[in-house]
């Protein structure tokens, strides 16, 4: 222990020194000799951390509360005394446990609703935690931001993300702030044929800067392979289902069968919690001009307004002195517009929660809900907790007796407080592994609600701690009243009968219940509001049937370019009544001239949806 | 006298003690029958066999034999002790008879 050498060889300070707290002195010199002993042969044969752990683990076995341990036999040995404290402490357990399994009902309703509330108050944790971490995944997070414009239409300002080309290189020649520029398409459906197979991709067509720009994580190929106008960028999920387990590296993918692109780079799949989670394929903005006449046009036109532009700021530059500059920078040119643009940048930090505008200001946005959410969270919480607490001390009072005669047998009050604090600590304790067990059950449910893809944190300390931590402060709150109360009766007084406890003292537990059934009634009255509310706009009448309606986007020159043999065939199965083509339905700001024609068909069956790719492919 | 039975384990670590000379404490146990058995053997259940054997009154010990490579902290050394002995013979003479039982043909 002297030197540090000596003690890189031995197991950490602090279980040493927790078997010199537990065991008697002899005892202890002995048991840590042989691990100490042992430990440089376990660290030699398995390495550090399983050397720890292993020593950890005889700990526990020797000392811990299991049947078979030291502890359990260690009044009969003398060569192994246990010390006081901890002797103590393995009888408050063993005191809570028999109460609790004594009193089964009311251990049931205690814990079940304390675990209900925690196991709530966890999942409405999880969800603001994913809200809140949106977009996180793109370390740049801070500094990226996409080029929006207002646009005046009778009397209303509304915002769009759409924005004219040639303003991409304005931004890249005159704001020194700017750090990177990148035009995009938005996401396109398109689809992907590789010898016999035909998949379906959402992809986005983007200027090289735009990889970096959103930290992309490669796992093959590198991050500035779009420099070439011929490459494609593929997710690590579209490369499984496109090549399997084969390399996709340089291999030839025909695109809306239009043109052929190589595989130059697989990135990992972007979270479900991001703004471009849904992008299986990145490829060249240069290759979508060539291959989209309309796009060539309005590459110098300042009023087709198309496409997107994502902008990255130098470190500590700011995104409102550049918005104030850009703004005006259409209305300044020839021929301004009627619909007086003005350009600004939308941060990413709001991208997902603060994107509401009314009239050309900032209106928040679901960062409102993520606070309502935190605080019905925090009022289920409370509750749950107000609850316990009421429980136990209504049946804390049935124990006086129990106190009377352990005060009369010579226990002293610290004693009693140790108790009472235990019991509650250990419902508290139950209440939490429940709960988990409920949010693992359940999660699944509430991903499909939400449309998320929570998972429990398993190895995060961060969660873990915080959820203990909250289950001891439960505890010890809820055990607090009687622990202090009940073992300051006087044990002539309690034996003696007829005690009751003053009105005073029953006033915070009134207080509780009072409190409690109000929020609890809020609550209740919340939900069928908006059960009512869910039910109406269900039912609501359409103005049309929608049953037996199906939607088909025509994204390759094979589909919209044959529509009408399409028709014919799939009057000519019989089981399609009518069927029509129709543009895109846009809420975009302006619709490009080459959008793909979907058609949407009425009367439809499941089994003829399954064999179409088969007849058409 | 109350009629003691030894599980397999406690068994294996009351027999090493006594092959052990007086030398026997619990790393030197566990090292032992782990190399003769090749079986991975938990120290702490070792400590446990050690304690209830004593508690048995089994085995007798006593402090000794402080290294330095324990960080100079004394062993438990154990010895096995008349009564040990006596149910070691015991069970054994048990085994054997029972192994003259068995058929030859097998």
């Amino acid at each position: 222990m002297k030197s540090k050498n000596g003690r890189n060889g031995q197991p950490p300070a602090w279980m040493i020194r927790f078997i010199e707290w537990r065991l008697n002195e002899q005892a202890a010199e002995v048991l840590t000799g042989d691990l100490i002993e042992s430990y440089r042969d376990w660290k030699k044969r398995h390495g550090n951390w399983s050397a720890k752990l292993k020593c950890f683990f005889q700990i526990i076995r020797l000392l811990g509360p299991l049947p078979g341990s030291m502890t359990r036999i260690s009044d009969r040995s003398a060569s192994y005394t246990i010390s006081k404290p901890a002797n103590m402490l393995s009888s408050y357990w063993k005191l809570a446990w028999r109460h609790l399994v004594r009193s089964g009902t009311y251990s049931l309703i205690n814990i079940g609703g304390l675990a209900v509330g925690i196991a709530m108050a966890i999942v409405i944790g999880l969800w603001i935690w994913d809200e809140l971490s949106f977009d996180h995944y793109h370390t740049n997070y801070e500094r990226v931001g996409q080029v929006y414009q207002f646009v005046s239409f009778d009397d209303k300002i509304a915002p769009y993300n759409s924005v004219p080309v040639p303003l991409a290189a304005r931004l890249k020649r005159d704001y020194p702030e700017v750090e990177k520029v990148a035009l995009t398409s938005y996401l396109r459906s398109t689809t992907l044929v590789i010898g016999e197979k035909k998949i379906s991709a959402e992809a986005l067509f983007v200027e090289p800067p735009f990889v970096t720009m959103m930290t992309l994580r490669m796992k093959e190929g590198s991050m500035d392979a779009l420099k070439d106008d011929k490459a494609m960028l593929i997710s690590e999920s579209m490369s499984k289902r496109l090549f399997g387990t084969s390399s996709p590296i340089n291999q030839l993918v025909r695109i809306n069968n239009k043109a052929d692109l190589v595989v130059k780079a697989v990135y990992e799949d972007i979270p479900e919690n991001s703004s471009f989670a849904k992008t299986d394929v990145l490829a060249s903005w240069n290759f979508f001009v060539t291959i989209n006449p309309g796009t060539q046009r309005a590459l110098t036109e300042w009023d087709e307004n198309s496409y997107q532009i994502f902008v990255q700021l130098k470190p500590g530059a700011d995104f409102a002195p550049l918005s104030t500059k850009i703004k005006d920078t259409r209305m300044k040119l020839e021929n301004p517009p009627p619909y007086k643009p003005q350009f600004f940048i939308h941060p990413m930090k709001q991208w997902h929660l603060n994107s509401d505008f009314v009239n050309g200001v900032a209106k928040g946005g679901p960062a409102q809900m993520v606070r309502m959410f935190g605080l019905a969270g925090v009022f289920i919480l409370l509750l749950a907790c107000i609850n316990f607490m009421n429980l136990s001390t209504a049946r804390s009072e049935k124990r006086m007796k129990e106190v009377g005669i352990r005060k009369t047998l010579g226990s002293p009050r610290k004693q009693l407080i140790s108790q009472f604090l235990t019991e509650s600590i250990l419902i508290s304790l139950i209440a939490l592994i429940v709960s988990i067990t409920l949010v693992q059950c359940s999660i699944s449910f509430f991903n499909s609600i939400a449309d998320k893809q929570m998972r429990i944190p398993w190895f995060n300390p961060v969660f873990w701690m915080a959820l203990l931590g909250f289950t001891l402060l439960t505890g010890c709150i809820a055990g607090s009243y009687p622990a202090f109360f009940l073992s300051s009766f006087q044990p002539v007084k309690v034996l003696k009968g007829g005690f009751r406890s003053s009105s005073l003292s029953a006033l915070p537990r009134k207080i509780l219940v009072v409190f409690q059934f109000s929020v609890s009634v809020a609550l209740i009255i919340g939900t069928l509001v908006v059960m009512r509310q869910i039910g109406y706009a269900k039912d609501r009448p359409l103005g049309y049937d929608n049953n037996g309606l199906i939607d088909l986007p025509m994204n390759t020159p094979d589909l919209y370019g044959h529509y009408d043999e399409i028709r014919q065939e799939l009057l000519n199965t019989g089981v399609v009544r009518r069927l029509r083509r129709r543009l895109e339905k846009s809420n975009r700001f302006s619709i490009p001239s080459t959008l793909p024609l979907p058609f949407s068909i009425d009367s439809w069956t499941r089994n003829t949806r399954k064999n179409l790719p088969a007849r058409y492919a | 006298m109350k009629k003691n039975y030894l599980g397999e384990f406690e068994e294996l670590v009351l027999l090493t003690v006594a092959t052990m000379n007086g030398e026997a404490y619990g790393a030197a146990i566990a090292g032992d029958i782990e190399t003769r058995t090749g079986r991975s053997v938990q120290l702490s259940a070792v400590h446990i066999a050690l304690y209830r054997l004593e508690e048995k009154k089994l085995l007798h010990s006593r402090l000794g034999g402080a290294t330095n490579e324990r960080g100079g902290r004394r062993k438990r050394l154990f010895t096995v002790s008349a009564a040990g002995m006596r149910m070691l013979h015991e069970i054994r003479s048990v085994r054997e008879q029972l192994w003259q039982l068995i058929p030859k043909t097998i």
